[in-house]
């Protein structure tokens, strides 16, 4: 609902001088890939992958909800809860950006990363693919056609629709009884043959183990960054407070 | 001609002989650390520590300043720091005693080091860390904003 929402607003505000939000019924129910992958983003962040089609159909129910919703209850009062949502997004993205212009350069981000190494530690992670199936037949004909093979399973599941889950977690937090499937605790690229799993039959596909330590320059400079450009907030912040709110306190 | 290589040869001497004579007034290195120190950056290690805290036992902040790390010296300003050292304005002592290499990472260096001075009399383990060639001064994580969020 609010992502449909917000995306009416942000059609809305091109034409409105200020942060005035009107919402109208949309009249497309076509969910474009630019919007299916600004969705995926959005549940990468909530650590859910899921295909670009799965997005598009996700993102339609969520459309036809809202029409519903717009045409069934009204939605007074929202308007202000959206603005006040909206203007907080607005203003996250106007620090982070103004953040951005600022240039780092490298012996900086070193420098922070080599100071504050115990905070790139990371455990041992499980990347892993679930694919799930009604019944042990089903799941035992894609496990054979498989073959042990990675992308014909992926192109398989996508032909016969089969749900995945998609994850990486530390693997002490791995569900105990799929550890158990496990060859090793370092053992990457395999698929394990089907298995009873709650009422479901699934394969499990362990993509990859990694190992635990301190993560390498090299891998994390990017969020060596974002954690030192997340340092610069508050001033940044501040900065902007006297340049447009010179009289606020 | 052989006068004038004599005279550069004596120009290098000398500046050869004002390198190894440099004397601090406040700043001592035993002989241990001396004697342990037998790699060239561990060479430059003594000579950057040296010359950081004579710098600040002269109240040279200014100069103290260049030490420290890069990304300290991003998010905190010349005039920030000497507003920070104003209550640091003592003379010290100081004696490097020890100096201990990371043991996953030579480029970071543990210095045991005694402050002697107006009541004052301690021993502190600080961090330097070697940046593109340049050993810098780490100070204290309190004066900065809250560290990143662990990612385990």
């Amino acid at each position: 609902m609010i992502q449909k929402l917000g995306l009416i607003v942000l059609l809305a505000i091109t034409s409105l001088q200020a942060l005035d939000i009107t919402v109208t019924p949309s009249k497309s129910s076509t969910i474009s890939s630019h919007e299916a992958e600004y969705f995926r983003n959005i549940l990468m962040k909530r650590h859910i992958n899921i295909d670009p089609q799965e997005a598009k159909k996700v993102l339609k129910q969520n459309r036809v909800f809202a029409d519903y919703f717009y045409k069934t209850y009204g939605i007074e009062g929202k308007i202000e809860e959206l603005r006040i949502v909206f203007e907080e997004k607005l203003t996250e993205e106007l620090i982070k950006k103004e953040v951005e212009k600022v240039t780092i350069n490298d012996d900086v981000l070193l420098s922070f990363y080599k100071d504050n190494k115990d905070e790139y530690y990371k455990n041992k992670e499980i990347e892993f693919k679930i694919y799930n199936f009604k019944t042990f037949d089903a799941a035992y004909d894609f496990y054979k056609h498989c073959n042990n093979d990675s992308a014909k399973c992926a192109s398989l599941s996508r032909e016969q629709n089969i749900s995945i889950v998609h994850k990486t977690l530390p693997l002490n937090n791995f569900n105990p009884q799929l550890q158990n499937l496990l060859v090793d605790n370092t053992r990457s690229h395999y698929i394990v043959a089907p298995q009873k799993f709650f009422k479901n039959y699934i394969i499990l596909e362990v993509v990859k183990i990694s190992d635990d330590g301190i993560m390498p320059y090299d891998e994390v400079k990017d969020i060596v960054k974002t954690d030192l450009q997340n340092k610069i907030k508050y001033e940044t912040k501040k900065k902007l407070i006297e340049k447009l709110l010179p009289t606020s306190e | 001609m052989k006068h004038l290589i004599s005279i550069l040869l004596l120009v290098i001497f000398m500046i050869g002989c004002s390198k190894e004579s440099k004397t601090y007034q406040y700043v001592t290195v035993s002989n241990d650390v001396l004697k342990s120190a037998t790699q060239p950056k561990e060479h430059t290690f003594i000579e950057r520590f040296s010359d950081y805290w004579e710098a600040s036992s002269l109240n040279d902040f200014e100069a103290a300043y260049a030490y420290e790390l890069p990304y300290l010296n991003f998010l905190k300003s010349l005039d920030w720091y000497l507003d920070f050292k104003k209550t640091a304005k003592r003379r010290y002592n100081i004696t490097l005693l020890q100096i201990t290499p990371d043991s996953k990472d030579d480029d970071i260096i543990y210095a045991r080091v005694h402050f002697d001075g107006k009541n004052l009399d301690v021993n502190l383990t600080e961090k330097w860390i070697f940046i593109n060639d340049i050993w810098y001064h780490s100070y204290s994580q309190s004066i900065l904003p809250p560290k990143p969020p662990k990612l385990h």
